[in-house]
Protein backbone atom coordinates (compact mmCIF):
# COMPACT_ATOMS: atom_id res chain seq x y z
CA UNK A 1 0.00 0.00 0.00
CA UNK A 2 2.83 2.51 1.32
CA UNK A 3 4.61 2.16 -2.39
CA UNK A 4 1.47 2.23 -4.06
CA UNK A 5 0.87 5.56 -2.52
CA UNK A 6 4.52 7.10 -3.00
CA UNK A 7 4.51 6.02 -6.28
CA UNK A 8 1.34 8.13 -6.98
CA UNK A 9 2.93 11.35 -4.90
CA UNK A 10 6.20 10.93 -7.09
CA UNK A 11 3.79 10.95 -10.19
CA UNK A 12 1.96 14.08 -9.11
CA UNK A 13 5.25 15.78 -8.10
CA UNK A 14 6.64 14.99 -10.94
CA UNK A 15 3.63 16.24 -13.21
CA UNK A 16 3.91 18.90 -11.45
CA UNK A 17 7.13 19.85 -12.04
CA UNK A 18 7.31 19.08 -15.90
CA UNK A 19 4.36 21.62 -16.31
CA UNK A 20 5.79 24.51 -14.13
CA UNK A 21 9.06 24.10 -16.45
CA UNK A 22 6.61 24.47 -19.10
CA UNK A 23 5.06 27.42 -17.99
CA UNK A 24 8.27 29.38 -17.12
CA UNK A 25 8.96 28.69 -21.02
CA UNK A 26 5.40 29.44 -22.25
CA UNK A 27 4.69 32.64 -20.03
CA UNK A 28 8.93 33.75 -20.26
CA UNK A 29 8.23 35.97 -23.46
CA UNK A 30 5.24 37.57 -21.67
CA UNK A 31 7.01 38.72 -18.56
CA UNK A 32 10.18 40.12 -20.93
CA UNK A 33 7.28 41.98 -22.39
CA UNK A 34 6.34 43.20 -19.18
CA UNK A 35 9.67 44.33 -17.47
CA UNK A 36 11.36 45.51 -21.03
CA UNK A 37 8.41 47.83 -21.28
CA UNK A 38 10.42 49.99 -18.08
CA UNK A 39 13.96 49.20 -20.01
CA UNK A 40 16.12 51.22 -21.99
CA UNK A 41 17.32 50.73 -25.56
CA UNK A 42 20.61 49.27 -23.98
CA UNK A 43 18.60 47.26 -21.39
CA UNK A 44 16.60 45.55 -23.80
CA UNK A 45 18.91 44.18 -25.74
CA UNK A 46 20.97 42.59 -23.00
CA UNK A 47 17.46 40.76 -21.99
CA UNK A 48 19.87 39.88 -18.29
CA UNK A 49 19.53 41.54 -16.02
CA UNK A 50 15.88 40.46 -16.34
CA UNK A 51 14.32 42.96 -14.02
CA UNK A 52 14.70 46.59 -14.95
CA UNK A 53 16.59 49.25 -13.76
CA UNK A 54 13.95 50.99 -11.68
CA UNK A 55 10.09 50.59 -12.92
CA UNK A 56 9.43 53.99 -13.90
CA UNK A 57 6.26 54.42 -15.93
CA UNK A 58 8.12 57.56 -18.40
CA UNK A 59 7.26 54.92 -21.63
CA UNK A 60 3.60 54.35 -20.46
CA UNK A 61 3.44 58.22 -20.36
CA UNK A 62 5.43 58.71 -23.67
CA UNK A 63 2.83 56.14 -24.97
CA UNK A 64 0.00 57.67 -23.66
CA UNK A 65 0.64 61.36 -24.16
CA UNK A 66 -0.34 60.78 -28.01
CA UNK A 67 3.15 61.70 -29.24
CA UNK A 68 3.93 59.30 -31.25
CA UNK A 69 0.97 57.50 -32.18
CA UNK A 70 -2.58 57.86 -31.29
CA UNK A 71 -2.85 55.20 -28.54
CA UNK A 72 -5.87 55.82 -26.34
CA UNK A 73 -8.22 56.47 -29.45
CA UNK A 74 -6.79 53.42 -30.70
CA UNK A 75 -7.75 51.76 -27.60
CA UNK A 76 -10.81 52.71 -27.65
CA UNK A 77 -11.08 51.62 -31.07
CA UNK A 78 -9.81 47.86 -31.22
CA UNK A 79 -12.41 47.96 -27.65
CA UNK A 80 -14.99 48.95 -30.21
CA UNK A 81 -14.50 46.67 -32.84
CA UNK A 82 -13.93 43.13 -30.52
CA UNK A 83 -16.99 43.83 -28.41
CA UNK A 84 -19.24 44.91 -31.19
CA UNK A 85 -18.11 41.67 -33.46
CA UNK A 86 -18.04 39.61 -30.31
CA UNK A 87 -21.54 40.69 -29.44
CA UNK A 88 -22.90 40.27 -33.46
CA UNK A 89 -21.06 36.90 -33.90
CA UNK A 90 -22.31 35.78 -30.79
CA UNK A 91 -25.67 36.70 -31.01
CA UNK A 92 -26.02 35.12 -34.66
CA UNK A 93 -24.46 32.14 -34.59
CA UNK A 94 -26.47 31.37 -31.43
CA UNK A 95 -29.67 31.92 -33.16
CA UNK A 96 -28.44 29.90 -36.28
CA UNK A 97 -27.26 27.05 -33.85
CA UNK A 98 -30.48 26.43 -32.22
CA UNK A 99 -32.03 25.67 -35.60
CA UNK A 100 -29.69 23.81 -36.49
CA UNK A 101 -29.08 21.68 -33.52
CA UNK A 102 -32.77 21.25 -33.04
CA UNK A 103 -34.78 20.69 -35.79
CA UNK A 104 -34.09 18.50 -39.15
CA UNK A 105 -35.83 20.53 -42.34
CA UNK A 106 -35.41 20.57 -46.32
CA UNK A 107 -32.29 21.25 -46.86
CA UNK A 108 -31.41 22.00 -43.25
CA UNK A 109 -27.69 19.99 -43.64
CA UNK A 110 -26.94 21.88 -46.75
CA UNK A 111 -27.49 25.37 -44.83
CA UNK A 112 -25.39 24.16 -42.22
CA UNK A 113 -22.40 22.71 -44.28
CA UNK A 114 -22.30 26.15 -46.25
CA UNK A 115 -22.84 28.18 -42.69
CA UNK A 116 -19.63 26.35 -41.47
CA UNK A 117 -18.14 26.71 -45.05
CA UNK A 118 -16.68 30.17 -43.53
CA UNK A 119 -14.03 28.37 -41.70
CA UNK A 120 -12.54 27.02 -45.28
CA UNK A 121 -12.68 30.74 -47.10
CA UNK A 122 -12.01 33.31 -43.94
CA UNK A 123 -12.12 36.86 -44.82
CA UNK A 124 -8.50 36.99 -45.16
CA UNK A 125 -8.34 34.77 -48.10
CA UNK A 126 -10.85 37.17 -50.19
CA UNK A 127 -9.67 40.17 -48.68
CA UNK A 128 -9.39 41.50 -52.46
CA UNK A 129 -13.13 41.64 -53.60
CA UNK A 130 -14.10 42.73 -50.03
CA UNK A 131 -11.89 45.53 -50.11
CA UNK A 132 -13.64 46.58 -53.24
CA UNK A 133 -17.10 45.36 -52.33
CA UNK A 134 -16.84 47.78 -49.08
CA UNK A 135 -15.39 50.78 -50.68
CA UNK A 136 -18.72 50.48 -53.26
CA UNK A 137 -20.62 49.82 -49.65
CA UNK A 138 -19.22 52.90 -48.61
CA UNK A 139 -17.90 51.89 -45.79
CA UNK A 140 -14.29 52.38 -46.06
CA UNK A 141 -12.56 53.89 -43.32
CA UNK A 142 -15.35 53.12 -40.90
CA UNK A 143 -14.96 50.91 -38.08
CA UNK A 144 -17.92 48.63 -39.14
CA UNK A 145 -15.81 47.47 -42.46
CA UNK A 146 -14.33 45.07 -39.57
CA UNK A 147 -16.81 45.07 -37.49
CA UNK A 148 -19.84 43.42 -39.69
CA UNK A 149 -17.84 41.04 -42.03
CA UNK A 150 -16.24 39.65 -38.68
CA UNK A 151 -19.65 38.60 -37.30
CA UNK A 152 -20.31 35.81 -39.36
CA UNK A 153 -18.57 33.19 -37.80
CA UNK A 154 -18.10 29.41 -39.19
CA UNK A 155 -16.63 28.48 -36.11
CA UNK A 156 -19.50 30.12 -34.05
CA UNK A 157 -21.93 27.73 -35.58
CA UNK A 158 -19.81 24.49 -35.62
CA UNK A 159 -18.86 25.09 -31.73
CA UNK A 160 -22.64 26.48 -30.23
CA UNK A 161 -24.38 23.75 -32.81
CA UNK A 162 -22.29 21.04 -30.56
CA UNK A 163 -23.31 22.57 -26.94
CA UNK A 164 -26.90 23.09 -27.95
CA UNK A 165 -27.34 19.49 -29.30
CA UNK A 166 -26.17 18.43 -25.79
CA UNK A 167 -29.41 19.76 -23.97
CA UNK A 168 -31.82 17.15 -23.28
CA UNK A 169 -34.59 16.78 -25.78
CA UNK A 170 -37.85 16.51 -22.43
CA UNK A 171 -36.55 19.78 -21.14
CA UNK A 172 -37.73 20.96 -24.51
CA UNK A 173 -40.80 18.85 -24.61
CA UNK A 174 -42.26 19.97 -21.24
CA UNK A 175 -41.66 23.71 -22.22
CA UNK A 176 -43.71 22.86 -25.67
CA UNK A 177 -46.12 21.44 -23.12
CA UNK A 178 -45.99 24.25 -20.58
CA UNK A 179 -47.40 26.10 -24.14
CA UNK A 180 -43.57 27.91 -25.28
CA UNK A 181 -44.10 28.79 -28.75
CA UNK A 182 -40.64 27.31 -30.71
CA UNK A 183 -39.20 30.74 -30.42
CA UNK A 184 -39.51 31.16 -26.52
CA UNK A 185 -37.54 27.33 -26.19
CA UNK A 186 -33.76 29.48 -27.46
CA UNK A 187 -34.33 31.61 -24.21
CA UNK A 188 -35.66 29.32 -21.74
CA UNK A 189 -32.80 27.11 -22.53
CA UNK A 190 -30.18 29.43 -22.10
CA UNK A 191 -29.28 29.42 -18.78
CA UNK A 192 -27.93 25.64 -19.33
CA UNK A 193 -25.99 26.41 -22.45
CA UNK A 194 -24.65 30.35 -20.83
CA UNK A 195 -21.30 28.84 -20.10
CA UNK A 196 -21.10 27.68 -23.98
CA UNK A 197 -21.97 30.81 -25.19
CA UNK A 198 -19.30 32.30 -23.05
CA UNK A 199 -17.00 29.94 -23.95
CA UNK A 200 -17.30 30.90 -27.46
CA UNK A 201 -17.34 34.96 -26.75
CA UNK A 202 -14.05 34.57 -25.19
CA UNK A 203 -12.58 32.11 -28.26
CA UNK A 204 -13.90 35.41 -30.82
CA UNK A 205 -13.12 38.33 -28.49
CA UNK A 206 -9.18 37.61 -28.62
CA UNK A 207 -9.25 36.92 -32.07
CA UNK A 208 -10.88 40.21 -32.76
CA UNK A 209 -9.04 42.05 -30.48
CA UNK A 210 -6.05 40.88 -31.87
CA UNK A 211 -7.32 41.42 -35.19
CA UNK A 212 -4.90 42.69 -37.30
CA UNK A 213 -5.56 42.63 -41.18
CA UNK A 214 -8.52 43.43 -41.73
CA UNK A 215 -8.09 46.73 -39.79
CA UNK A 216 -4.80 47.38 -42.08
CA UNK A 217 -6.77 47.11 -45.26
CA UNK A 218 -9.93 48.99 -44.34
CA UNK A 219 -9.06 51.54 -42.40
CA UNK A 220 -7.10 54.68 -42.88
CA UNK A 221 -7.69 57.09 -40.21
CA UNK A 222 -5.01 56.42 -37.67
CA UNK A 223 -7.50 57.44 -34.83
CA UNK A 224 -9.21 53.95 -35.99
CA UNK A 225 -6.60 51.70 -36.24
CA UNK A 226 -6.63 48.59 -33.89
CA UNK A 227 -3.81 48.86 -31.37
CA UNK A 228 -2.20 46.01 -33.59
CA UNK A 229 -1.71 47.57 -36.65
CA UNK A 230 0.04 50.90 -34.98
CA UNK A 231 2.38 49.00 -32.82
CA UNK A 232 3.46 47.34 -35.58
CA UNK A 233 3.90 50.13 -37.90
CA UNK A 234 5.32 51.84 -34.77
CA UNK A 235 7.47 49.11 -34.44
CA UNK A 236 8.85 49.14 -38.23
CA UNK A 237 8.42 52.71 -38.93
CA UNK A 238 10.93 54.32 -36.10
CA UNK A 239 12.92 52.28 -33.93
CA UNK A 240 14.48 55.45 -32.27
CA UNK A 241 11.20 55.75 -30.52
CA UNK A 242 12.36 52.71 -27.72
CA UNK A 243 11.57 49.22 -28.29
CA UNK A 244 10.01 50.16 -24.09
CA UNK A 245 7.12 52.06 -26.09
CA UNK A 246 6.11 48.82 -27.94
CA UNK A 247 6.38 46.81 -25.12
CA UNK A 248 4.57 49.46 -22.77
CA UNK A 249 1.57 49.14 -25.40
CA UNK A 250 1.46 45.33 -26.06
CA UNK A 251 1.28 44.97 -21.62
CA UNK A 252 -1.64 47.73 -22.25
CA UNK A 253 -2.83 45.39 -24.81
CA UNK A 254 -2.90 42.55 -22.85
CA UNK A 255 -5.19 43.29 -20.20
CA UNK A 256 -8.67 42.82 -21.16
CA UNK A 257 -8.05 39.70 -22.74
CA UNK A 258 -6.97 38.52 -19.73
CA UNK A 259 -9.41 39.95 -17.69
CA UNK A 260 -11.89 38.54 -19.83
CA UNK A 261 -10.40 34.94 -19.07
CA UNK A 262 -10.51 35.42 -15.24
CA UNK A 263 -14.20 36.20 -15.69
CA UNK A 264 -14.80 33.24 -17.65
CA UNK A 265 -12.51 30.31 -16.82
CA UNK A 266 -14.90 28.83 -14.93
CA UNK A 267 -17.68 28.80 -18.23
CA UNK A 268 -14.74 27.85 -19.95
CA UNK A 269 -13.40 24.63 -18.56
CA UNK A 270 -17.09 22.96 -17.80
CA UNK A 271 -18.09 23.56 -21.26
CA UNK A 272 -15.13 21.75 -23.07
CA UNK A 273 -15.40 18.72 -20.88
CA UNK A 274 -19.21 18.52 -21.94
CA UNK A 275 -17.92 18.45 -25.35
CA UNK A 276 -16.64 14.67 -25.24
CA UNK A 277 -18.81 11.70 -26.16
CA UNK A 278 -21.25 11.76 -28.10
CA UNK B 1 -20.82 19.69 -10.81
CA UNK B 2 -20.00 18.46 -14.21
CA UNK B 3 -22.86 15.60 -16.02
CA UNK B 4 -21.12 14.57 -18.72
CA UNK B 5 -23.54 13.69 -21.33
CA UNK B 6 -24.13 10.53 -22.97
CA UNK B 7 -26.31 9.12 -25.15
CA UNK B 8 -26.65 6.57 -26.97
CA UNK B 9 -27.18 5.77 -30.38
CA UNK B 10 -30.78 4.94 -30.22
CA UNK B 11 -31.55 7.95 -27.85
CA UNK B 12 -29.77 9.95 -30.27
CA UNK B 13 -31.73 8.43 -33.11
CA UNK B 14 -35.09 9.11 -31.29
CA UNK B 15 -34.34 13.05 -30.33
CA UNK B 16 -33.40 13.62 -34.17
CA UNK B 17 -37.08 11.78 -34.87
CA UNK B 18 -38.69 14.19 -32.67
CA UNK B 19 -37.61 17.54 -33.87
CA UNK B 20 -38.83 16.98 -37.39
CA UNK B 21 -42.10 17.39 -36.21
CA UNK B 22 -42.11 21.55 -34.89
CA UNK B 23 -42.13 23.76 -37.32
CA UNK B 24 -38.62 25.53 -37.10
CA UNK B 25 -38.15 29.18 -35.61
CA UNK B 26 -36.60 29.87 -39.29
CA UNK B 27 -36.21 33.74 -38.05
CA UNK B 28 -33.13 32.83 -35.86
CA UNK B 29 -31.25 32.13 -39.60
CA UNK B 30 -32.17 35.54 -40.63
CA UNK B 31 -29.14 37.82 -39.27
CA UNK B 32 -26.58 35.74 -39.58
CA UNK B 33 -27.09 34.58 -43.23
CA UNK B 34 -28.17 37.97 -43.85
CA UNK B 35 -24.21 39.18 -43.17
CA UNK B 36 -23.43 35.53 -44.61
CA UNK B 37 -24.48 37.25 -48.01
CA UNK B 38 -23.78 40.48 -47.68
CA UNK B 39 -20.21 40.25 -46.33
CA UNK B 40 -18.92 36.83 -47.50
CA UNK B 41 -21.15 35.56 -50.37
CA UNK B 42 -21.49 38.72 -52.36
CA UNK B 43 -17.55 39.17 -52.20
CA UNK B 44 -17.19 35.67 -53.32
CA UNK B 45 -19.19 35.80 -56.37
CA UNK B 46 -17.86 39.27 -56.81
CA UNK B 47 -14.70 38.51 -56.73
CA UNK B 48 -14.99 36.20 -59.70
CA UNK B 49 -15.37 38.70 -61.65
CA UNK B 50 -12.17 40.69 -60.47
CA UNK B 51 -10.21 37.82 -60.73
CA UNK B 52 -10.66 37.57 -64.65
CA UNK B 53 -10.22 41.53 -65.48
CA UNK B 54 -7.24 43.29 -65.66
CA UNK B 55 -6.70 45.49 -62.77
CA UNK B 56 -5.13 48.81 -65.18
CA UNK B 57 -7.57 48.57 -68.17
CA UNK B 58 -10.20 46.87 -66.44
CA UNK B 59 -10.70 44.65 -69.33
CA UNK B 60 -12.16 41.62 -69.46
CA UNK B 61 -9.18 38.74 -70.11
CA UNK B 62 -9.74 35.29 -68.85
CA UNK B 63 -7.98 33.31 -67.11
CA UNK B 64 -5.00 35.38 -67.86
CA UNK B 65 -4.70 36.56 -64.20
CA UNK B 66 -4.67 32.77 -63.09
CA UNK B 67 -2.05 31.68 -65.52
CA UNK B 68 0.31 34.15 -64.30
CA UNK B 69 0.02 32.99 -60.70
CA UNK B 70 0.44 29.16 -62.00
CA UNK B 71 2.53 29.55 -64.13
CA UNK B 72 6.37 28.31 -62.74
CA UNK B 73 8.30 31.69 -63.39
CA UNK B 74 6.10 32.91 -61.03
CA UNK B 75 7.67 30.81 -57.90
CA UNK B 76 6.30 33.30 -55.26
CA UNK B 77 2.94 31.60 -55.36
CA UNK B 78 4.31 27.83 -54.94
CA UNK B 79 6.54 29.26 -52.61
CA UNK B 80 3.99 30.26 -50.61
CA UNK B 81 1.66 27.37 -50.73
CA UNK B 82 4.48 25.38 -50.31
CA UNK B 83 5.47 27.13 -46.91
CA UNK B 84 1.55 27.54 -45.84
CA UNK B 85 1.39 23.48 -45.87
CA UNK B 86 4.67 23.07 -43.95
CA UNK B 87 3.61 25.46 -41.67
CA UNK B 88 0.16 23.80 -41.14
CA UNK B 89 1.46 20.47 -41.25
CA UNK B 90 4.51 21.49 -38.84
CA UNK B 91 1.88 22.96 -36.11
CA UNK B 92 -0.38 20.14 -36.68
CA UNK B 93 2.10 17.54 -35.61
CA UNK B 94 3.33 18.75 -33.20
CA UNK B 95 0.87 21.06 -31.11
CA UNK B 96 -1.50 17.79 -30.86
CA UNK B 97 0.38 15.72 -29.12
CA UNK B 98 2.48 18.09 -27.05
CA UNK B 99 -0.84 19.08 -25.86
CA UNK B 100 -2.31 15.57 -25.36
CA UNK B 101 1.01 15.22 -22.96
CA UNK B 102 0.72 18.34 -21.10
CA UNK B 103 -3.18 17.84 -20.76
CA UNK B 104 -2.48 14.03 -19.44
CA UNK B 105 0.26 15.80 -16.79
CA UNK B 106 -2.36 18.41 -15.86
CA UNK B 107 -4.70 15.29 -14.71
CA UNK B 108 -1.80 14.13 -12.91
CA UNK B 109 -0.67 17.92 -10.91
CA UNK B 110 -1.09 18.75 -7.79
CA UNK B 111 -5.13 19.66 -7.54
CA UNK B 112 -4.15 23.28 -6.19
CA UNK B 113 -1.78 24.30 -8.81
CA UNK B 114 -4.05 23.00 -11.33
CA UNK B 115 -5.83 26.87 -12.10
CA UNK B 116 -2.38 28.39 -11.83
CA UNK B 117 -1.09 26.29 -14.39
CA UNK B 118 -3.80 26.32 -16.60
CA UNK B 119 -3.76 30.39 -16.31
CA UNK B 120 0.17 30.37 -17.52
CA UNK B 121 -0.36 27.63 -20.20
CA UNK B 122 -3.08 29.79 -21.52
CA UNK B 123 -1.37 33.06 -21.17
CA UNK B 124 0.41 33.20 -24.74
CA UNK B 125 -2.90 32.91 -26.75
CA UNK B 126 -3.58 36.05 -25.09
CA UNK B 127 -0.53 37.86 -26.33
CA UNK B 128 -0.68 40.01 -29.53
CA UNK B 129 0.54 37.70 -32.09
CA UNK B 130 2.02 41.40 -33.41
CA UNK B 131 4.11 42.29 -30.15
CA UNK B 132 5.22 38.41 -29.64
CA UNK B 133 6.65 38.89 -33.64
CA UNK B 134 8.41 41.48 -32.61
CA UNK B 135 9.63 40.45 -29.74
CA UNK B 136 10.91 36.79 -31.46
CA UNK B 137 12.72 38.96 -33.83
CA UNK B 138 15.17 39.20 -30.88
CA UNK B 139 14.35 35.96 -29.40
CA UNK B 140 15.53 34.13 -32.74
CA UNK B 141 18.10 37.09 -33.56
CA UNK B 142 21.62 35.28 -34.48
CA UNK B 143 24.20 37.46 -32.69
CA UNK B 144 22.01 38.99 -29.52
CA UNK B 145 18.88 36.35 -29.81
CA UNK B 146 18.47 34.66 -26.79
CA UNK B 147 17.68 31.33 -27.86
CA UNK B 148 21.50 30.57 -29.20
CA UNK B 149 23.10 32.91 -26.43
CA UNK B 150 21.16 30.67 -23.68
CA UNK B 151 19.82 27.80 -24.85
CA UNK B 152 22.01 26.29 -27.72
CA UNK B 153 25.40 27.68 -27.02
CA UNK B 154 25.57 25.68 -23.85
CA UNK B 155 25.24 22.55 -26.17
CA UNK B 156 28.25 23.84 -28.17
CA UNK B 157 25.90 24.69 -31.30
CA UNK B 158 27.19 27.56 -33.38
CA UNK B 159 25.50 30.61 -33.94
CA UNK B 160 22.00 30.01 -35.80
CA UNK B 161 20.96 33.18 -37.66
CA UNK B 162 17.23 31.60 -37.29
CA UNK B 163 15.76 34.40 -39.49
CA UNK B 164 18.36 34.99 -42.08
CA UNK B 165 18.81 31.60 -42.99
CA UNK B 166 15.94 29.84 -45.53
CA UNK B 167 16.42 27.04 -44.03
CA UNK B 168 15.47 28.06 -40.22
CA UNK B 169 12.53 30.78 -41.07
CA UNK B 170 9.82 28.35 -41.18
CA UNK B 171 11.06 26.59 -38.21
CA UNK B 172 11.23 29.66 -36.36
CA UNK B 173 7.54 30.32 -37.65
CA UNK B 174 6.24 27.16 -36.55
CA UNK B 175 7.87 27.21 -33.26
CA UNK B 176 6.13 30.61 -32.51
CA UNK B 177 2.65 28.60 -33.86
CA UNK B 178 3.55 25.96 -30.77
CA UNK B 179 4.41 28.51 -28.11
CA UNK B 180 0.90 30.32 -28.80
CA UNK B 181 -1.43 27.60 -29.47
CA UNK B 182 -0.52 24.52 -27.26
CA UNK B 183 -1.64 25.73 -24.26
CA UNK B 184 -4.66 26.91 -26.01
CA UNK B 185 -5.01 23.26 -27.15
CA UNK B 186 -4.42 22.05 -24.01
CA UNK B 187 -7.24 23.50 -22.67
CA UNK B 188 -9.48 21.84 -24.66
CA UNK B 189 -7.83 18.16 -24.51
CA UNK B 190 -7.55 18.57 -20.99
CA UNK B 191 -11.84 19.67 -20.43
CA UNK B 192 -12.26 16.60 -22.74
CA UNK B 193 -10.58 13.94 -20.74
CA UNK B 194 -12.23 15.41 -17.63
CA UNK B 195 -15.37 15.06 -19.28
CA UNK B 196 -14.91 10.96 -20.34
CA UNK B 197 -16.93 8.69 -17.37
CA UNK B 198 -15.09 7.27 -14.88
CA UNK B 199 -16.68 4.21 -15.36
CA UNK B 200 -15.49 3.94 -19.26
CA UNK B 201 -11.72 3.14 -17.81
CA UNK B 202 -13.34 0.60 -14.98
CA UNK B 203 -15.06 -1.30 -17.78
CA UNK B 204 -12.22 -0.84 -20.42
CA UNK B 205 -10.01 -2.56 -17.53
CA UNK B 206 -12.29 -5.55 -16.21
CA UNK B 207 -12.41 -6.00 -19.96
CA UNK B 208 -8.46 -7.23 -20.02
CA UNK B 209 -7.86 -3.42 -21.46
CA UNK B 210 -4.11 -2.41 -20.86
CA UNK B 211 -2.77 1.42 -20.96
CA UNK B 212 -2.57 1.90 -24.18
CA UNK B 213 -5.57 -0.21 -24.99
CA UNK B 214 -7.30 2.20 -23.22
CA UNK B 215 -5.83 5.12 -24.97
CA UNK B 216 -6.40 4.14 -28.44
CA UNK B 217 -9.76 2.46 -27.88
CA UNK B 218 -11.37 4.67 -25.13
CA UNK B 219 -9.76 8.25 -24.60
CA UNK B 220 -8.83 9.07 -28.66
CA UNK B 221 -12.55 7.89 -30.07
CA UNK B 222 -14.58 9.79 -27.17
CA UNK B 223 -12.29 13.15 -27.90
CA UNK B 224 -12.92 12.47 -31.45
CA UNK B 225 -15.07 15.63 -31.38
CA UNK B 226 -12.76 17.85 -29.42
CA UNK B 227 -9.67 16.56 -31.21
CA UNK B 228 -11.27 17.83 -34.61
CA UNK B 229 -12.35 21.00 -33.27
CA UNK B 230 -8.76 22.06 -32.37
CA UNK B 231 -7.28 20.59 -35.80
CA UNK B 232 -9.67 22.59 -37.65
CA UNK B 233 -8.82 25.49 -35.76
CA UNK B 234 -5.26 25.05 -36.46
CA UNK B 235 -6.12 24.63 -39.89
CA UNK B 236 -7.86 28.44 -39.96
CA UNK B 237 -5.16 29.60 -37.77
CA UNK B 238 -2.35 28.74 -40.65
CA UNK B 239 -4.52 30.03 -43.30
CA UNK B 240 -4.70 33.15 -41.72
CA UNK B 241 -1.73 33.46 -40.04
CA UNK B 242 0.20 37.33 -41.43
CA UNK B 243 0.78 39.47 -38.03
CA UNK B 244 3.85 36.95 -37.32
CA UNK B 245 4.94 36.70 -40.08
CA UNK B 246 4.43 40.26 -41.17
CA UNK B 247 6.42 41.59 -37.77
CA UNK B 248 8.77 39.37 -38.13
CA UNK B 249 9.64 39.07 -42.07
CA UNK B 250 7.82 42.07 -43.09
CA UNK B 251 6.48 41.99 -46.97
CA UNK B 252 9.12 40.39 -48.41
CA UNK B 253 8.49 36.95 -46.60
CA UNK B 254 12.28 36.74 -45.11
CA UNK B 255 15.41 35.04 -47.25
CA UNK B 256 14.27 33.87 -50.41
CA UNK B 257 10.63 34.30 -49.56
CA UNK B 258 11.32 31.15 -47.55
CA UNK B 259 8.66 32.16 -45.23
CA UNK B 260 6.08 34.23 -47.32
CA UNK B 261 2.53 32.89 -46.62
CA UNK B 262 -0.22 32.50 -48.23
CA UNK B 263 -2.21 35.56 -47.05
CA UNK B 264 1.10 37.86 -47.20
CA UNK B 265 1.79 37.04 -50.34
CA UNK B 266 -2.18 38.06 -51.70
CA UNK B 267 -1.65 41.66 -49.54
CA UNK B 268 1.87 41.80 -51.22
CA UNK B 269 0.57 41.51 -54.65
CA UNK B 270 -2.66 43.62 -53.97
CA UNK B 271 -1.74 46.42 -51.61
CA UNK B 272 2.14 46.66 -51.39
CA UNK B 273 3.97 49.31 -53.61
CA UNK B 274 2.50 51.40 -56.64
CA UNK B 275 1.67 48.35 -59.10
CA UNK B 276 -0.68 46.64 -56.37
CA UNK B 277 -2.60 43.94 -58.65
CA UNK B 278 -6.15 43.15 -57.70
CA UNK B 279 -6.65 40.98 -60.45
CA UNK B 280 -3.46 38.61 -59.63
CA UNK B 281 -4.22 38.70 -56.16
CA UNK B 282 -8.05 37.41 -56.18
CA UNK B 283 -7.14 34.69 -58.79
CA UNK B 284 -4.52 33.70 -56.08
CA UNK B 285 -7.41 33.85 -53.55
CA UNK B 286 -9.16 31.66 -55.61
CA UNK B 287 -6.80 29.07 -56.67
CA UNK B 288 -6.20 28.61 -52.80
CA UNK B 289 -10.14 27.57 -51.85
CA UNK B 290 -10.23 24.48 -53.64
CA UNK B 291 -6.66 23.58 -52.48
CA UNK B 292 -8.18 24.26 -48.74
CA UNK B 293 -11.44 22.61 -49.34
CA UNK B 294 -9.61 19.26 -50.77
CA UNK B 295 -7.47 19.33 -47.53
CA UNK B 296 -9.76 19.87 -44.78
CA UNK B 297 -12.61 16.99 -47.13
CA UNK B 298 -9.77 14.60 -47.33
CA UNK B 299 -8.59 15.24 -43.43
CA UNK B 300 -11.96 14.84 -42.25
CA UNK B 301 -11.94 11.41 -44.51
CA UNK B 302 -9.12 10.23 -42.50
CA UNK B 303 -10.04 10.79 -39.43
CA UNK B 304 -13.69 9.03 -39.51
CA UNK B 305 -11.98 5.83 -41.85
CA UNK B 306 -9.93 5.62 -38.52
CA UNK B 307 -12.28 3.82 -36.32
Amino acid sequence: MISRQMRHQLKQMLSTLILLAVCAIFTFPVLWMITASFKSNQEFIRVFPFMPEKFDLVYFRQLLSGRWIPFVQQYISTFLIATFQTIGATVFALGAAFVFARYRFRFSRLLYLLAISVILIPHQVIIVPLFTWINRLGLYDNIFAVILPGTVSGIGILFLTEIIRRVPNDLLDIARVEGASEYQLLPIIYPLIRPGVLTYALIHFILAWHEHFLPLILLDTPEKLTVSVALNSLGSANLRVGYALLMAGGTLTLIPTILFYLVVRRHFDSTLSQLTSV
Amino acid sequence: MRTPVVVTETKAAQTAMKTTRKRPPYLFLVPFFLFYCLFWVVPLIAGLNLSMRDSVSGEFIGLANYARVLSLSNTSFWRALYNTSYYLVGTLITIIPAAFALALLLRNAYSRLQGLIRFLLFVPALMPPIVMGLLFVYLFSGRYGLLNNVLLAPFGSPNLDWLKDPKLIKPALIILGIWRWTGFVTMFIWAGLDGIPQAYYDAARTEGANRFQIFRYVTVPLLRPILLFAALFLVFDAFVLFSGAHAILGTGGGALESGLLIVNLIYRTAFYGAGGNFGVATAISYIIVPILVAAVWLFLRLKSSED
